[in-house]
């Protein structure tokens, strides 16, 4: 016994010389994620967080697994008393909890990633952040479509959405146009499966798309379910958030993300030197916060998609190609059921079909009513403006060419 | 062949007659402690963290700050109801592993009433909305034991299967509410001030432990009394002893195994009816915070005595609080909660393993070479019991 315990002892003395404190000094900057590591999601967020904290010098103190309730609440106020300056919050669901927090504490900034209620809380240290990942999936679009153009077949392809709500819709959207710069006469099918997460749903989702004749799918869904049946279909894929050549090489096409870490480095300098955050920041091209993955390496070999993407990009970066211009689609078909949030009534387009205005609905309400004109006219073009009155996307309705299927139900068997 | 069977065991079970409580409560908690230790050690171990920082962050979860020692004494206080709602049921010995769907079931229909009432009510009513909210929370939270507990008085149905499904039909439930409530949106959530603006319970002197603290003291104070003094309390406890014998003296098994269970979940349901009301204004799948299981640990190492279950809840509460600073100060090297869950799950195993030192004691047997010493030998020195101590377990554990 006494043996055990000198053991143990000198142990212990070992551990406390070795754990110095050497950044006791350093300015502290909090992140809270609703998952840990093990979701790509948050990962993404994690692995940028990071890096901004390394590269800008400052202690990272990061809160896993925190859900959406008040104990987000409890986690930021725990994080201020433990000398934060600047707390991070990753999920949508994080946003009145948070603000709960800022609330509290005026000497420390509030950063939440993909909210849409700063503008409409007016507190002076609570902020949006977004990116225009539209602009990202416009890019994911280009390669997809030069890898259709590629196989000689009919000119389908297919979507699995989470839920139907504007930053998805907006999302296949951009990236139906995307590969419809490239395909002209391409059509999509989407179905949802209410669920940001849900392997088995997405797994069936991709099978239903496949066997409707869709030959290149897309996602916006975390998981590997769609994928993993792409890659047993030999399907092209084009992925979100993330490569997944590693396990799919064969159908790898491209993938969009946001790389949160420029966002990140600009929050720490402008916390350093004492200057204020935006209400809402929205990442571009421009920014380096919008980007794709490498190229798939067998999808895409012999396609020389990388040229055409750096072209694109650089109009994308200097404003002369905008991703919405109403020149390049029509509404016809948008109905009031379309989605639950673009109401009939505040669309207004003219005989061809072109969309002329929209109220889109950027003040959160609990009617979804449109409160903004969302369509501009800027140096001679007339286009659909994501992402400016609010960080968050807003484009929320379903364009001629785009059919949405049913959502995707488990199978009943279970 | 001789020789080996002269051979004497390094030590030998036996089975302890009668074990005084705060005896049987010391071990578990030395157990515990013992639990933790080891976590810190695996810390050290695996991520190089010094076990003295580790627990004076331990500490500071819970003390470092006014607004932490309230959220504990909330948090423990709440554990503390939901633990003092199973004793009854586990005293009986019906294994009622439901409380986290009638927590739920609670806290959704506190929800239900400050949304649908508070829509049609004018201000001001407030009052009127808090009593409906608490009436169908413990109506709510009763009959979703109810329904088990009618199985298993009248078909002798498997109560722990029984009530751990009503837990998963609990969370379609609210998961189903907050799909129609949040009218198709991408978040699946209740944005509090939308949907409970309504019915807030009010906090007493500013800070939501107060009353949580306050409704946990009363339920303890019922408890108590309903347990060692009432008829009620007693008939449970013969039930919990032998149905038969509970037969023979003449109590009626299927009304006390019913009337047992409505509390135990009407209790739940109050839970659930702080949690929505007084907390959060607003109801998740995960509303419950796993409280229904946690408090079965607690209500374990308490022996389903509800005073020591006031100990245990916060102590079980100090644990996880803790563990999550120590997460939070060391968040370079530990990347997510999973050495909580270690932690936590080191703590389960040890009092898994501790219930066998309750029931059984281990005799250490005299060592000597020569069997004739064994009788008149001095004790031998500490270090030579240390050795077979980590296997102490195993074979123990086959007799059992």
């Amino acid at each position: 016994m006494k043996k055990t315990i000198l053991a143990l002892a000198s142990l212990l003395a070992v551990g406390g010389l070795a754990s110095c404190n050497s950044d006791a000094n350093k300015m502290k900057v909090g992140l809270i994620t609703l998952h840990d590591d093990n979701s790509t999601y948050d990962k993404n967020f994690i692995d940028a967080f990071e890096a901004a904290c390394k590269a800008k010098g400052v202690k990272a103190v990061i809160k896993t697994g925190v859900d959406e309730k008040p104990e987000c609440t409890t986690a930021a106020d725990n994080m201020v008393e433990d000398g934060v300056k600047l707390v991070f919050a990753d999920s949508f669901g994080h946003e009145p909890y948070l603000k709960a927090s800022a609330e509290k504490h005026a000497d420390v900034q509030f950063c939440h990633a993909t909210g849409n209620q700063a503008h409409t809380y007016k507190l002076n240290n609570f902020h949006n952040a977004f990116a225009s990942i539209y602009e990202g999936r416009y890019l994911a679009g280009v390669a997809a479509g030069m890898k259709l153009a590629s196989m000689n077949t009919d000119h389908k392809i297919g979507y699995i959405a989470a839920h139907p709500y504007a930053e998805v819709i907006s999302g296949y959207t951009s990236f139906f146009l995307g590969v419809r710069s490239i395909v002209s006469d391409v059509t999509m099918e989407v179905t949802h499966t209410n669920s940001w997460y849900d392997e088995t749903l997405e797994g069936i989702a991709a099978t239903t798309l496949i066997n409707n004749g869709c030959k290149l799918i897309s996602q916006h869904a975390d998981s590997w379910g769609a994928p993993t049946v792409c890659e047993e279909k030999k399907v092209p894929n084009v992925s979100y958030n993330g490569s997944t050549e590693s396990r799919c090489e064969d159908t790898f096409v491209i993938s969009s993300k946001i790389d949160w870490q420029p966002y990140f480095e600009h929050c720490i300098d402008a916390v350093k030197e004492g200057k204020a955050i935006e209400t809402d920041y929205t990442g571009t091209v421009a920014t380096g916060s919008v980007k794709v993955t490498d190229l798939g390496k067998k999808a895409t070999k012999g396609l020389n998609i990388e040229a055409k993407l750096t072209e694109v990009k650089g109009k994308l970066a200097d404003g002369s190609l905008k991703v919405f211009d109403t020149e390049k689609f029509t509404v016809r078909n948008a109905k009031a059921d379309a989605s639950p949030f673009s109401k009939a009534g505040f669309i207004t387009m003219d005989d061809n079909g072109k969309l002329t205005g929209y109220q889109a609905d950027v003040d959160f309400d609990e009617a979804y009513t449109g409160d903004h004109e969302a369509v501009v006219t800027k140096d001679g073009k007339t286009y659909f403006d994501e992402s400016s009155l609010r960080s968050a996307p807003y484009f929320d309705i379903v364009i001629d060419g785009i059919t949405v299927l049913d959502d995707t139900k488990a199978p009943s068997a279970n | 062949m001789t020789e080996k069977k002269e051979k004497t065991p390094l030590f030998h079970v036996v089975k302890r007659s009668n074990i005084p409580l705060w005896q049987s409560i010391l071990i578990r908690l030395g157990f515990v402690v013992g639990a933790v230790l080891v976590g810190m050690l695996v810390l050290l171990i695996t991520r190089g963290i010094n076990p003295f920082e580790a627990l004076y962050e331990m500490f500071r979860g819970s003390f470092a700050s006014p607004n932490r020692f309230f959220n504990f004494l909330k948090d423990g206080a709440l554990l503390l109801i939901v633990g003092l709602a199973l004793v009854p049921s586990f005293k009986m010995k019906f294994w009622n592993l439901g409380g986290n769907g009638q927590i739920l079931m609670g806290a959704l229909v506190t929800v239900m009433c400050m949304y649908y009432l508070g829509n049609i009510l004018p201000a001001g009513y407030d009052w009127l909305i808090i009593i409906c909210m608490f009436i169908s929370a413990v109506l709510a939270g009763a009959i979703w034991a109810l329904i088990p507990a009618l199985f298993k008085a009248f078909f002798n149905t498997n109560e722990s299967l029984f009530t751990l499904m009503m837990n998963y039909i609990a969370v379609g439930l609210v998961s189903a509410f907050i799909t129609v409530v949040s009218s198709g949106g991408g978040s699946h959530f209740i944005d509090p001030d939308m949907i409970c603006a309504h019915g807030r319970i009010p906090q007493l002197f500013g800070k939501e432990a107060t009353l949580i603290v306050i409704a946990s003291l009363i339920i303890l104070a019922f408890m108590i009394y309903y347990l060692r003094f009432s008829k009620h309390g007693y008939e449970l406890s013969v039930v919990g002893e032998s149905e038969n014998t509970a037969r023979y003296v003449g109590i009626n098994v299927k009304k006390v195994i019913i009337r047992t269970i409505l509390l135990s979940g009407a209790i739940c349901g109050i839970a659930g009816f702080l949690i929505s009301g007084a907390i959060t204004y607003s109801v998740t799948e995960t509303s419950a915070a796993n409280m229904g299981f946690t408090a079965i640990i607690a209500v374990w190492l308490a022996k389903f005595n509800p005073f020591i279950t006031a100990a245990t809840s916060f102590f079980v509460v100090f644990v996880t609080t803790g563990m999550g600073q120590v997460q939070l100060a060391f968040s370079d090297v530990l990347k997510n909660n999973a050495s909580g869950d270690i932690v936590m799950g080191l703590i389960y195993f040890f009092i898994i393993g501790c219930e066998f030192f309750i029931e059984y004691k281990i005799i250490w047997n005299k060592k000597s070479k020569n069997p004739l010493e064994n009788v008149i030998s001095e004790p031998t020195e500490a270090p030579a019991l240390e050795a077979p101590e980590p296997q102490a377990e195993a074979p123990a554990k086959e007799e059992k």
